[in-house]
């Protein structure tokens, strides 16, 4: 089910009114939330929720052995069963036909000759997030970082939990299913704060980025011609702008959801255009993914602690491991190994060209590095390399004759969205909506809440799916 | 921090600028109306009756011309039976047949309307309807459910308006609506800026609106965005390699769908000098129209060869109004009955 969808509306008003109804205690209410998660789930492709439950069972087994247990060896066995089941279902569901295309790739190469059917299974939507998330539970209860779940209804709940279940933010146990313990209930400034950040995202999303943004990207990266300069980057441009809007647009929604049941979710974006060199870009972009590889696998890995060589390589690894995860194409493997190479090169600079950043230099870098990123989005969104090869030769002018698609309207309107959207990110970087929506008159408040829901209306959305969906 | 007040004000002028915005475009009645508009999930209802669809049944498959010319409604008070209409405004049928031929059962009677433009592209020009065959193989229960919800919204207001037409009241086409200097010319298909002329009911009818028939200024809204289109279509001779295999292609379906005792039957509807000189310029019909039925040998009706088919005026240049659709619904009906490639029934 998506956000933006008549559907979800009046599912969202049925699970609201049985939540603030007198009809359930507590343990009701969550089963109420469970049952609702799973139908929100099951309304998309209702055999896939048993993904869900045997994701559930095998890590709340796992997660009570690894409290119980004493033996090592014994813990880490349980340990591997779950992240085996866990990465296993990624393995088939997700990257089945990747690792079958590149296993009859080379063993074509070495000369034998062999083929194979694409498997062509369904990718179940949000599997990477919902995996992340149950594996960080195991992880964590192996290195006693956290007690067990309570119950298995708080543990299958922080699993399946609606608002964030699909596309993140991926949460830990420990913010979560923490909250599950006590009755929770927002209070009035909570539920329509909520409300207002449910508004903002499915402006993000319906209007920014499906409507303004999206079909100049889609004509740019569908486009099998090569293109004029100013039409790549114009694309590329959009396609940055539409990916932000599109996934900061959900996690929004989300978060702004749960606080209208009283669960309060992490930050996932914090105007990452405005970073100042790629490590605060992670620190600002996607922040639970971002967080959770640093966490589970670049500090696993060796992080900063065994010298600068090894620490190059655990932050490449994970940035490559990064790109695909988002999606099971080398062209991801070199979005995720470009931005490995920014931060590898942003710590020489640190370490032997450092200087001050100061207000008059530091919305210059902030557009180098949007700039940079814009040159990682080619691959992400390129399906293949010969797309993503001619439109960085187009974008870098190394072939001239490049065909116009786009029409000057197109050009000034993504340039102009995507101006406002740097110069709001550089204004709003060391602040928060809250923050400057407490400075603000109710009246203009108002008034803007209100510009926004009516641009939603009459952007009548067709129910787009959002692009994380498919991660 | 108090969020009520801000809450009740958004709400306020959300309620009043709404109301405003539907109480404006309801003053235009000669282009804009509250239907439930003729989208994927529509044309998905009538696709799923065709698995349940006996030999009996009919299918109406084509292009606009099917779904302004021949009407469900009247088809049935003459021959008894409601056919199902698969007509997809502004796409070739070609998909929708390969669909039903290969992914059913269905060995009841085709009516396939065909116009040249979109009939006779290759292959590669199935890929829009692809799309809608998709979204019905692939559609989810939120997607019913959401469709579901949409319905009293798109029946009872104008301000949703989104037909596809250059004209539509949501907000990317409005907004695509301002016009600077072209960068890129839009002379070609895909900058086509066709205002909506016609509107459907719930069983997938297309109604020309009654603006169409009483003035000219407004047929030549339509007939001059014909002539800056259409102007471009290729000549018959840069294209005519590509013809061959795409006979083939239908020729093939055709066979096979008959085999299970299927039954097909083309209709060439009207179309005025304005518009023809174009289809003949691609697709002149002694070369490509006389060759696709004499090689599929079905029966074919073409409007040149009836005169039931070829008296009307067509507002447009190329569909009829809603008034005319009735009467020629009616005798094309009539004379399918008597030529035995239908029966009447008593249903």
């Amino acid at each position: 089910m998506l956000f933006n969808s008549l559907s979800f509306v009046l599912f969202f008003c049925i699970v609201l009114v049985l939540y603030y109804s007198k009809l359930f205690n507590w343990t009701n209410k969550k089963r109420m939330l469970l049952i609702a998660s799973y139908v929100f789930y099951g309304m998309w492709n209702p055999p896939l929720v048993i993904l869900l439950w045997i994701s559930t069972m095998v890590d709340w087994t796992a997660g009570k052995r690894l409290a119980a247990e004493e033996n090592q060896r014994k813990r880490k066995m349980w340990l591997l069963l779950s992240m085996c089941v866990n990465l296993g279902f990624l393995a088939l569901f997700k990257y089945g036909d990747f690792l079958l295309e590149n296993f009859v790739t080379i063993v074509n190469a070495i000369g034998i000759d062999f083929q194979a059917r694409p498997m062509d299974i369904i990718l179940p939507m949000g599997i990477s997030f919902y995996t992340f998330q149950t594996m960080s539970y195991t992880i964590d209860m192996y290195k006693r970082k956290i007690e067990p779940a309570r119950t298995f209804l708080d543990f299958a709940l922080y699993v399946t939990f609606f608002p964030q279940l699909v596309a993140g933010p991926i949460v830990r146990a420990k913010d979560l299913i923490t909250q599950f313990y006590e009755p929770k209930k927002a209070t009035m400034n909570q539920f329509v704060w909520g409300l207002f950040l449910l508004t903002i995202g499915l402006f993000l999303k319906v209007v920014m980025a499906d409507t303004l943004l999206s079909g100049t990207a889609d004509n740019v990266f569908s486009s099998d011609k090569l293109l004029h300069g100013i039409d790549a980057w114009v694309g590329t441009l959009a396609f940055s702008g539409q990916i932000f809007f599109d996934f900061a647009g959900y996690s929004t929604c989300a978060i702004g959801i749960a606080l209208m049941l009283g669960i309060i979710l992490p930050d996932n974006f914090r105007y990452p255009y405005a970073s100042l060199g790629f490590s605060d870009l992670w620190d600002r972009w996607h922040i639970s993914l971002s967080s959770w590889l640093r966490d589970y696998l670049y500090i696993p890995l060796g992080g900063n602690r065994h010298g600068i060589t090894r620490m190059y390589v655990a932050l490449m690894i994970t940035m490559l491991l990064g790109g695909l995860w988002h999606g099971a194409a080398w062209t991801f493997m070199v979005w995720g190994g470009l931005h490995g190479t920014y931060l590898i090169l942003e710590k020489l600079q640190k370490q032997y060209l450092p200087f001050k950043i100061t207000k008059w230099n530091g919305i210059f870098l902030a557009f180098i590095t949007f700039s940079c990123v814009n040159i990682t989005w080619v691959f992400f969104r390129a399906r293949k390399f010969e797309t993503a090869w001619n439109m960085i030769k187009s974008m870098f002018y190394m072939q001239t004759d490049g065909e116009k698609i786009l029409q000057s309207f197109d050009i000034i309107k993504v340039c102009v969205v995507i101006g406002i959207l740097f110069l709001c990110h550089w204004i709003m970087r060391n602040t928060s909506m809250k923050e400057v929506s407490l400075k603000t008159s109710p009246w203009v408040l108002g008034i803007i809440w209100a510009v926004l829901f009516f641009l939603i209306v009459i952007a009548q959305g067709s129910g787009e799916q959002f692009i994380y969906f498919q991660f | 921090m108090h969020l009520k007040k801000p809450l009740i004000i958004a709400l306020i002028i959300s309620i009043i600028s709404l109301t405003a915005w539907e109480l404006y475009w309801r003053t235009k009645p000669d282009y804009y109306k509250a239907y439930l508009e003729d989208s994927k999930y529509l044309w998905s209802e009538q696709r799923a009756m065709v698995d349940t669809a006996t030999s009996d049944d009919i299918i109406l498959l084509g292009a606009s011309r099917s779904g302004y010319n021949l009407n469900t409604h009247i088809w049935k008070e003459t021959q008894g039976l409601i056919p199902i209409n698969l007509s997809v405004n502004g796409q070739n049928p070609g998909s929708f047949f390969d669909d039903i031929v290969n992914n059913t059962s269905f060995n009841g009677t085709i009516i396939i309307s065909v116009t040249p433009v979109a009939w006779f592209w290759p292959k590669s020009s199935w890929h829009k309807g692809k799309q809608w065959i998709n979204h019905y193989y692939n559609q989810t229960y939120a997607h019913k459910l959401g469709h579901f919800l949409s319905k009293p919204l798109q029946r009872n207001l104008v301000m949703l308006t989104k037909t596809a037409s250059y004209n539509d009241l949501d907000l990317k086409s409005l907004i695509n609506q301002i016009e600077l200097e072209e960068r890129v010319s839009t002379n070609i298909a895909g900058g086509i800026k066709l205002i909506s002329f016609g509107y459907n009911d719930e069983q997938r009818n297309l109604y020309m609106y009654p603006r169409m028939t009483s003035a000219l200024h407004f047929q030549k809204e339509i007939t001059n965005e014909w002539d800056r289109i259409l102007i471009n279509v290729p000549d018959y001779e840069d294209i005519k390699d590509s013809i061959p295999s795409t006979i083939n292609t239908y020729k093939n379906l055709i066979d096979k769908f008959k085999s299970r005792g299927g039954n097909i039957v083309f209709i060439r509807h009207k179309s005025e000098k304005g518009w023809d000189k174009y289809a003949q310029k691609v697709f002149p019909d002694d070369k490509v129209w006389n060759k696709f039925i004499e090689t599929v040998k079905c029966p074919s009706y073409h409007y040149e060869d009836y005169k039931f088919m070829s008296k009307y005026k067509l507002p447009d240049w190329s569909h009829m109004n809603a008034d005319d659709a009735k009467t020629y619904t009616n005798d094309m009906v009539n004379q399918l009955i008597k030529d035995k490639h239908i029966k009447k029934t008593t249903n």
